[in-house]
């Protein structure tokens, strides 16, 4: 691990940044080679030797000119201390001469050519908005005009490339925030899958078609929600057939709860060498569909035999009594008694099969959850664009039902009023229905009732708005109800229209003790960096582990000596994002009182968790979250501690990876240093309401933002497989030992 | 208070003749008189004409249906005391409610028991004595 003190490469050394800052040359005792020394210490370099050079060529010029003098002279000493002299002040005079010359070039060529450099190396790297100062390189003739054209030509190239590569951005941002709309809304469940099947993308629908069958979210394991067999299969056909039709099948759930009928197509990865060959699947929900076409046929069958029976005998009965033979009144008084008795079976049959044939009519008419103020909003429109005077109210409730048919009846019903133009101010209103236990929709106006047979014509009209011929009776059919007038007394005549409210769709548990994010669509639906298939299961890369991040709120700090939980709560990391949305989040009944210390830390009372899962419940359900993801806590080993005592009393083995944040700031801040969640949060500057603290979510959301930042921070330093961070807690096994902090 | 059970007036409206036949056979073992007659448009005139205490109307025959017939007798004043019994083969659900919602005393939906039409026609054409 480098120091960061230390130099790294291409960072200047203190001997360069002391060069560069106009200070004295220096040497390291090393021959420098001429093209790695700076500029000024060439130059200075450059001047030394001319001053050398010139120094040396006067003292030979005074050793020749004292040697040309007789030694045997008497003037020659008077002349030879001339010419020391000579040189002397020569030698001095060339020197400051030189100096003064080196000091000039130094300042106003060699420190503004290296500033020059510098700026020009510093914008080449990152955008620099003030404009080129170079004033201070005016002696460098053209090099500085050229520089600043350099610069600004620079500056203005990355701000054009910033700007489009901003618009682009904006684009695809565009562009991919329809897709996701998209793909929200694709009215069959889609899923896209990795190679080892694991949920890459799945929209709204499939949520809705598989939640109440496990967990669907980034990274889940597709095989544990659908039955792999019929899967496996497709993807085995369709690789061998190397076709581009993609494949058909039915499949069901794990369990066998639902049946869909799916489509299976290859798709290669993101990047097709490294990303492995993933698929999309669609699901289309035929429980019902099959169901419904199993309960008619049932009911065919049970007509044939129910009623083919009876009369049969009742025609040979009646046939018989036609015989002389049963002239005789005892034998004609039994084979009376046996029409008698055939007839009554023949019409139980008809009148039960009767009533399965209603009861089953109006499911094979295209239902949906609909409010009752769509339904009348179409017809307010309706009604708008065809200037049909009408008022429209409802008692705002939803209601099974064909709604768009059930507006066009309802518009064409007040067309048909209208158009006679004895009836004025029209009103249409829908109230619940106590007696069908479904709505009352009921159209009244002012003027001349409406005669039953005249309804009755209107109703065998086929339905506006491109039914394919069906009339408005049959609308009133599928939904297995009827239309009739009614004028009572002094009240308006209206037509009431009853809609029952068939097939109500499962209502999902009601959980108030679970605070899973239940409405909405998910903000993260897709991750295509999930795609990658891991080269192993060995020395996994830190980054791409899944992981829940977790924590705990208890009734004290004693897990092995009566303490228990009262919230467990967990956020999921998939590919270094944490999924906010894909949470777990339980309050637990602990099974003992919660002391009032407990609850002023975190604001759980003994209200609050009455009824809630116990302890063993919430842990179970919470490892059927974690699946096979790895488990990130602040102080992992205490709230580990409940959690595995659970699993302990249930028999139930469970084994996972469990990274500690108290570590990870141990390793990277040193043990000495704070190491309290709060003071994470504050040293990475993520913030949270303060409401939040002290609850299991809010510490686990707060602890998974951390923990992201550690682990970046934990891989530039190297330790970025699982296998450098086992080491790493082995290192610090002491400190860890040593108590909790948080 | 003792109810006594007078000979009344029934108006049968039923197309179907071999229904017809069983019902009237019924009624009149009731000690009633039964006109019938089979067809909407003969319904009409026959109320008109009979003013019976009570009529059996069938809900699909030819001409006005029994629905009609219904809302018709409810609309005339000098026809309130008429009650009205409802047999229908619909299968409808609603057919009740709309029967009962147009006026109608009674509703039995075919195929039906006898003892249920005899109550039927009883509890409707019952007369309290003082």
């Amino acid at each position: 691990m480098s120091s960061s003190v230390e130099p790294t490469d291409g960072a200047p050394s203190p001997m360069q940044d002391r060069m560069q800052g106009g200070g004295a040359p220096d040497w390291n005792g090393e021959t420098p080679s001429w093209t790695r020394l700076s500029l000024r210490l060439r130059m200075f370099l450059f001047f030394a030797l001319i001053v050398a050079g010139g120094i040396a060529v006067i003292v030979a010029a005074a050793v020749y000119a004292g040697s040309r003098l007789d030694p045997s002279a008497v003037a020659t000493t008077k002349a030879q201390s001339a010419v020391l002299l000579t040189a002397i002040v020569a030698a001095f005079g060339l020197l400051a001469l030189t100096t003064w010359v080196w000091l000039m070039f130094d300042e106003n060529v060699a420190k503004p050519v290296m500033a020059l450099a510098s700026e020009l190396r510093a914008r080449a790297h990152s955008k620099i908005e003030r404009d080129l100062d170079a004033e201070d390189a005016r002696y460098l003739g053209d090099l500085a005009p050229a520089a600043v054209a350099i610069a600004k030509g620079l500056s203005d190239s990355q701000s054009a490339l910033e700007e489009a590569a901003a618009r682009e951005r904006e684009r695809i941002a565009q562009e991919r925030a329809r897709l996701e709309e998209v793909v929200r809304d694709v009215p069959v469940g889609c899923l896209l899958c990795s190679e080892a099947h694991r949920i890459v993308l799945f929209n709204q629908q499939a949520v809705d078609l598989l939640d109440t069958i496990g967990e669907v979210g980034l990274s889940r394991d597709l095989f544990s929600l659908l039955h792999e067999g019929p899967v496996l299969a497709a993807i085995d056909w369709l690789k061998r057939s190397r076709g581009n039709d993609p494949a058909e099948f039915l499949c069901t759930t794990r369990g066998g709860e639902r049946m869909f009928q799916a489509r299976l197509r290859l798709c290669p990865g993101p990047a097709a060498v490294n990303g492995g060959e993933g698929y999309v699947l669609t699901l289309n929900d035929v429980t019902y569909e099959l169901a419904d076409h199993a309960g008619r046929e049932m009911l065919l069958r049970d007509v044939f035999d129910q009623i083919r029976r009876p009369a049969a005998n009742i025609s040979s009965t009646v046939a018989a009594l036609g015989l002389p033979e049963t002239a005789d009144p005892k034998r004609r008084q039994a084979l009376q008694a046996a029409v008698v008795g055939e007839v009554k079976a023949l019409a139980t049959a008809i009148t039960t099969l009767g009533q399965r044939y209603e009861t089953r009519a109006a499911t094979w008419w295209p239902m949906a959850e609909i409010s009752t103020d769509g339904i009348l909003a179409a017809v307010r429109a309706r009604c708008v664009a065809e200037e049909i005077p009408l008022i429209a109210s409802a008692d705002p409730f939803t209601l099974r039902c064909d709604g768009f048919a059930l507006a066009r009846l309802l518009g064409d019903l007040a067309q048909r009023l209208t158009a006679s133009g004895e009836r004025q101010k029209i009103t249409l209103s829908a109230l619940r229905d106590t007696d069908s236990d479904g709505a009352l929709f009921v159209l009244s106006w002012d003027g001349e009732g409406v005669q039953i047979g005249e309804l009755e014509a209107w109703l065998d009209t086929p339905l506006s708005g491109g039914y394919s011929g069906l009339t408005l009776r049959d609308a009133l059919r599928s939904h297995g109800t009827d239309l009739w007038p009614e004028e009572i007394g002094d009240d308006r005549p209206r037509l009431v229209l009853p809609v029952r409210s068939p097939g109500e769709a499962e209502a999902k548990a009601d959980a108030p003790f679970d605070r899973r994010l239940e409405s909405g669509a998910r903000t993260h639906f897709y991750d295509f960096g999930l795609f990658t298939p891991m080269s192993g299961d060995t020395d996994i890369p830190l980054d791409r582990l899944e992981y829940v991040v977790f924590d705990s709120e208890t009734t004290g700090l004693l897990p092995y000596d009566g303490d228990e939980i009262v919230q467990l709560a967990g956020v999921r990391i998939v590919n270094n994002r944490l999924l906010g949305d894909d949470r777990f989040d339980l309050l637990v009944d602990p099974g003992r009182p919660i002391p009032a210390s407990a609850t002023a830390i975190h604001g759980i009372c003994e209200d609050q968790i009455r009824g809630a899962p116990t302890p063993a419940e919430t842990t179970e359900r919470f490892v059927r979250f974690c699946g096979d993801a790895a488990l990130i806590a602040h102080n992992a080993r205490f709230d580990l501690a409940f959690l595995n005592r659970y699993c302990a009393t249930m028999g139930q083995d469970w084994q996972p990876v469990v990274l500690d944040t108290v570590l990870m700031s141990a390793i990277l801040f040193g043990q000495s240093a704070e190491h309290s969640l709060d003071a994470l949060a504050e040293r990475f500057g993520v913030t949270f309401p303060e409401a939040t603290r002290h609850t299991a979510l809010g510490d686990a959301l707060v602890t998974g933002d951390v923990a992201l930042k550690m682990l970046a921070m934990l891989r530039g330093r190297g330790v970025e497989r699982l296998s450098d961070y086992e080491r790493e807690a082995q290192r610090h096994q002491a400190f860890l030992a040593r108590g909790s902090t948080g | 208070m003792a109810h006594r059970q007078s000979a009344k007036s029934v108006l049968l409206v039923e197309d179907e003749d071999s229904i017809a036949l069983a019902l009237q056979f019924l009624i009149e073992r009731e000690g009633h008189q039964v006109h019938r007659v089979a067809d909407g448009v003969a319904a009409q005139a026959a109320i008109k004409e009979h003013r019976p205490d009570l009529v059996l109307l069938d809900i699909m025959m030819p001409g006005p249906s029994g629905y009609e017939i219904c809302q018709e007798i409810r609309r005339d004043p000098t026809l309130q005391g008429v009650k009205i019994l409802i047999l229908t083969a619909s299968g409808n659900p609603m057919a009740r409610r709309k029967s009962l919602a147009l006026g109608a005393d009674g509703f039995l939906a075919k195929p039906f028991a006898n003892e249920a039409v005899q109550g039927e026609v009883r509890r409707l054409l019952t007369e309290r004595a003082a």
